[in-house]
């Protein structure tokens, strides 16, 4: 028999400090990991109502310029379709911006941007859109008309 | 001589039991709780993005139906409960938008009838722009849940008719 083996079992009375600290870095983790999924679950979504409602509204200020006539087609349109009042459903922080220039390409024919811009939501979301279109005279002009 | 003493380690006390097992179903119920919470609203979302589909859907098939139509009639049903658009395409299709009784149907002359959504809208308007080219068609979208506010949206189109 060994003698001098002497062994010594500890008395284990709780968790010790790092223990308890480390489980609930890992449940904090877990915890802030769900929420912040969920958060960008809400962000997305919003993110996609917006783009959303902001196609609409580009659309339907382009299907007014297709009912407005040829000549009456100028900033003073422009602006009087950039009223937000008559799009409620648009984000609160919207801006609408449209733009008819006569196109560079083709005579008689003008050229309509609608740009609608918001600030909420993401940095990294786009938060504006983009749509054009060109609209030609209806009424065919010729050299000689007079 | 020396004695060696080894001591016997001890099983878990009740206490320690009870302790142990009382913490883990806190912990269960915390996590089933919010993955609970996180389905629900995955289910939420995904109820969401098939109205919003639906809904873009509609609003093609209705700019579509405008753009090749040439005539539009707006027909208010009995005590104004309801709404009609009647389309008359430049072929000779008739198409009639119709919304009563929480349902809102397209009929078309030719394709029979097809049910566009139900129990999801509030109410559907039809308008007509002044110099009757313009049609607007406006939905009001029941909330998702039970206090969320109705979602309104609306469409316009251009009639395909003589235009300056």
């Amino acid at each position: 028999m060994n003698q001098h083996s002497s062994i010594k079992f500890g008395k284990r009375k709780g968790f010790t400090l790092t223990e308890i600290v480390v489980s609930f870095s890992i449940l904090l983790t877990l915890m802030v990991v769900i929420a912040q999924t969920t958060f960008w679950c809400f962000q997305e979504r919003l993110s996609n109502d917006n783009r959303f409602l902001a196609n609409q509204v580009a659309i339907n200020i382009l299907e007014e310029a297709r009912v407005t006539d040829w000549e009456k087609l100028d900033s003073k349109w422009a602006q009087s379709v950039q009223n937000l009042t008559h799009h409620s459903a648009l984000p609160f922080d919207s801006v609408i911006d449209v733009k008819v220039s006569p196109s560079k390409e083709f005579k008689l024919v003008k050229d309509i941007v609608v740009q609608i811009r918001w600030t909420s939501g993401r940095n990294i979301d786009p938060r504006e859109i983009n749509l054009s279109a060109s609209f030609a005279s209806r009424i065919l002009k010729t050299e000689d008309a007079k | 001589m020396k004695s060696t003493c080894i001591k016997p380690k001890t099983a878990f006390t009740l206490i320690e039991m009870c302790v142990v097992m009382a913490l883990l179903a806190i912990m269960m119920m915390i996590v089933g709780a919010i993955l609970v919470g996180v389905m629900q609203l995955e289910g939420a979302e995904a109820g969401l993005r098939n109205r919003n589909l639906s809904i873009a859907a509609l609003s093609n098939q209705f700019r579509n139906d405008v753009r090749a139509s040439s005539k539009v009639e707006i027909i208010k049903t009995e005590n104004d409960k309801g709404t009609k658009l009647k389309l008359e395409s430049l072929l000779g299709e008739e198409i009639i938008y119709t919304y009563e009784k929480d349902q809102f149907l397209r009929r078309s002359s030719q394709g029979g009838q097809r049910l566009l959504s139900f129990s999801i809208l509030e109410n559907v308007v039809f308008n007509l722009n002044e110099i009757g080219q313009l049609v607007e068609f406006k939905l009001l979208e029941k909330g998702v849940y039970p206090k969320s506010p109705v979602r309104t949206f609306s469409f316009r189109a251009a009639l395909n008719g003589d235009r300056k």
